[in-house]
């Protein structure tokens, strides 16, 4: 008897309960209900497709700092707007994410932008300067008994830029007559231009390709290895790294181009741009332009 | 026509010399096949490169071997001896079935292994600490595991332009012609090195209290008698950030302490050093250093304690920083 009433007492019970359920999950309401669901989902999408990117390559230089790069990029622009950087290492990786994006700019070595460009149509809109300066020039020094191109077969060379662009580089830079001599040699990767002169200087390779910034850094460092090394050759003028955009591209990326170009104007902005090698941007004068024709 | 053989040629006969020539042929076919596989097996064995490594968890052995693997140019068999239950055997057995040209030793425990089992064979043996005191044959090629006084003391120069005086203590039974061969290079960088020998722990306190109120910064380099353990090492970084002194340090695990500046090896270049020395050696290529220190440098620096210390960062040097230590 008593399990009775009891087994009647939670059959109401649960009446009772499913009762104001069923009208919360009423026709009208559960439509309602659907609606802002897909409205949020709508949102949430548009919100993740207007997140601007700001892309890095540069095979110039081969220091794995990317972790430091984005965190100290990510909270200078998340300060700005949605906006967000990405570093790559890796020329495959960087060519095939940014295929057919046009929400982003660019940040790239002036090099790689003359490879680049006939695959993807790209417009550089700013120049790198360090100290003012736009232009740099790079050094094939050697220690003081290689004092001839010829005298450099199956040698090693150190660099701090990949080997496809330090073969591609070097070979412009020593001419036809001397481009074979360069198929011999090995190159050594290294992270800094800095290790590929020292790495010189204690004779793990005969030959370091550098800019002739860090050369004349190192005379002011270090006189005694600076005294026992010979240039070799010496590059043409070339670019600092660039900004560009894409050829199609939406209003946004004027917005976050205008926040990248101002960035040597404030100290948080310029220690971000001093990881780059750089201290601020330019627009692109007469000179940059036939530089960047080339 | 008569025959001036003795032996009769009959159709039977000829048919039985015809087939023994056809095994004969086929006999000296499945011969020098025999002969060329065997030769090229020999070749790509003697191509082969096992790679020892001494433990595989340790994050930097594991990137050692991953750098390696990415720019060696041929095959490659690979055992990690790290494990407890590792059985020796494993090594013999692979020694024996690929007859390897080459053993890339990654760590100490890794080369211990190959020189007491296959000293005959070319080694290449890496990530050694102080791979002076191990023992080492004409075939032993070696990628140290420190940096070169030369590189780190531009690196502080370099980085942070007015330090002009660092202090090291060392002992002299494991880092007497270290130091002799840093002051040489100090002299040329324009740095001032002071070294404080000492013979026990004990005297790393007074060594310190003696040097400290003279220099820029205290250098601390690999030495197990400065570096007697995690007491030892807590005292040396409480004194010195009481005197307001960075410490420049080798490895970045000393950045929990408070290192000011880390400048190690980067893993990554020994990786390729490595890889290159390794396709020298096999392909007999003109092969100049036997012994090489490591041609790429990883730093680490925390700015808020070089501020904290009065010592400015050259700006111009944020561009060849791996890591912000942020403690």
């Amino acid at each position: 008897m008593t399990q009775c009433i009891s087994l009647q007492k939670t059959t109401s019970r649960r009446h009772i309960f499913i009762s104001p359920a069923k009208s919360f999950f009423s026709p009208g309401r559960a439509a309602v209900l659907f609606f802002v669901f897909v409205f949020l989902c709508v949102t949430q999408k548009a919100i993740g497709a207007t997140r601007y990117t700001v892309y890095f390559y540069n095979p110039e230089s081969n220091v794995d700092n990317f972790a430091s790069l984005k965190t100290r990029l990510d909270v200078y622009l998340k300060d700005t707007g949605p906006y967000q950087f990405q570093p790559f290492c890796d020329r495959e990786t960087f060519e095939a994410t940014i295929r057919n994006k046009h929400n982003c700019i660019f940040i790239i070595s002036s090099w790689y932008y003359k490879e680049l460009r006939d695959s993807f149509p790209v417009k550089p809109m700013l120049v790198g300067t360090i100290d003012g300066k736009s232009i740099q020039k790079k050094i094939l020094s050697s220690k003081i008994d290689i004092n001839n191109l010829m005298l450099l077969k199956n040698a090693g060379i150190a660099s701090a830029g990949s080997e496809e662009y330090t073969r591609k580089y070097l070979k412009s830079m020593v001419g036809e007559e001397y481009a074979g001599v360069i198929d011999t040699c090995q190159i050594l990767a290294v992270p800094k231009d800095i290790d590929a002169l020292i790495s010189m200087g204690f004779g793990l390779v005969q030959a370091a390709l550098t800019t002739e910034y860090s050369l004349s850094k190192l005379s002011a460092i270090n006189p005694g290895l600076y005294k026992k090394l010979t240039i070799l050759a010496k590059s043409g003028e070339s670019l600092q790294p660039i900004v560009a955009v894409p050829d199609a591209n939406s209003p946004e990326v004027a917005k976050l181009l205008e926040i990248v170009e101002g960035m040597g104007k404030t100290t948080d902005g310029r220690n971000c741009l001093q990881m780059f090698g750089i201290d601020g941007w330019q627009k692109p004068g007469k000179s940059e332009w036939e530089l960047l024709r080339k | 026509m008569e025959n001036k053989y003795p032996v009769k040629i009959t159709n039977k006969g000829l048919r039985r010399t015809s087939a023994g020539y056809k095994l004969l042929l086929q006999t000296l076919l499945i011969l020098s096949v025999i002969v060329f596989a065997s030769d090229s097996l020999v070749a790509k064995g003697n191509e082969t490169v096992l790679i020892l490594n001494s433990n595989l968890s340790v994050k930097k052995y594991s990137q050692m071997q991953t750098a390696f693997k990415a720019h060696f140019e041929g095959p490659t068999v690979e055992i990690d001896v790290g494990s407890n239950w590792f059985d020796e055997k494993v090594v013999e057995k692979s020694l024996r079935d690929t007859k390897p040209g080459l053993i890339f030793c990654i760590g100490s425990k890794a080369y211990v292994l190959a020189y007491k089992m296959a000293r005959d064979t070319n080694i290449i043996f890496s990530l050694g600490i102080n791979w002076q005191r191990f023992p080492l044959t004409d075939k032993t090629h070696v990628i140290a595991n420190e940096i070169a006084p030369m590189m780190e003391l531009t690196t502080f120069r370099y980085i942070l332009p007015n330090v002009g005086k660092v202090g090291v203590i060392y002992s002299k039974t494991h880092n007497k012609e270290w130091l002799q061969t840093a002051l040489a290079e100090a002299a040329e960088v324009g740095v001032e090195v002071v070294g404080i020998p000492i013979e026990k722990e004990k005297e790393v306190k007074a060594a310190l209290a003696t040097l400290l109120p003279t220099i820029d910064a205290l250098w601390l380099i690999s030495d197990p008698v400065v570096l007697a353990g995690t007491e030892r090492v807590k005292e040396i970084f409480t004194l010195c950030d009481a005197m307001k002194k960075p410490v420049f340090a080798y490895d970045k695990l000393f950045a929990n302490f408070g290192a000011a500046l880390v400048i190690s090896a980067d893993i990554a270049t020994m990786g390729k050093q490595a890889a290159k020395m390794a396709n020298n050696i096999l392909h007999d290529k003109e092969f100049m250093v036997k012994v090489q220190n490591p041609a790429g440098s990883h730093i680490a620096i925390n700015v808020k304690k070089l501020e904290q210390y009065g010592r400015p960062l050259n700006p111009k040097a944020l561009s060849s920083i791996n890591e912000f230590i942020e403690q």
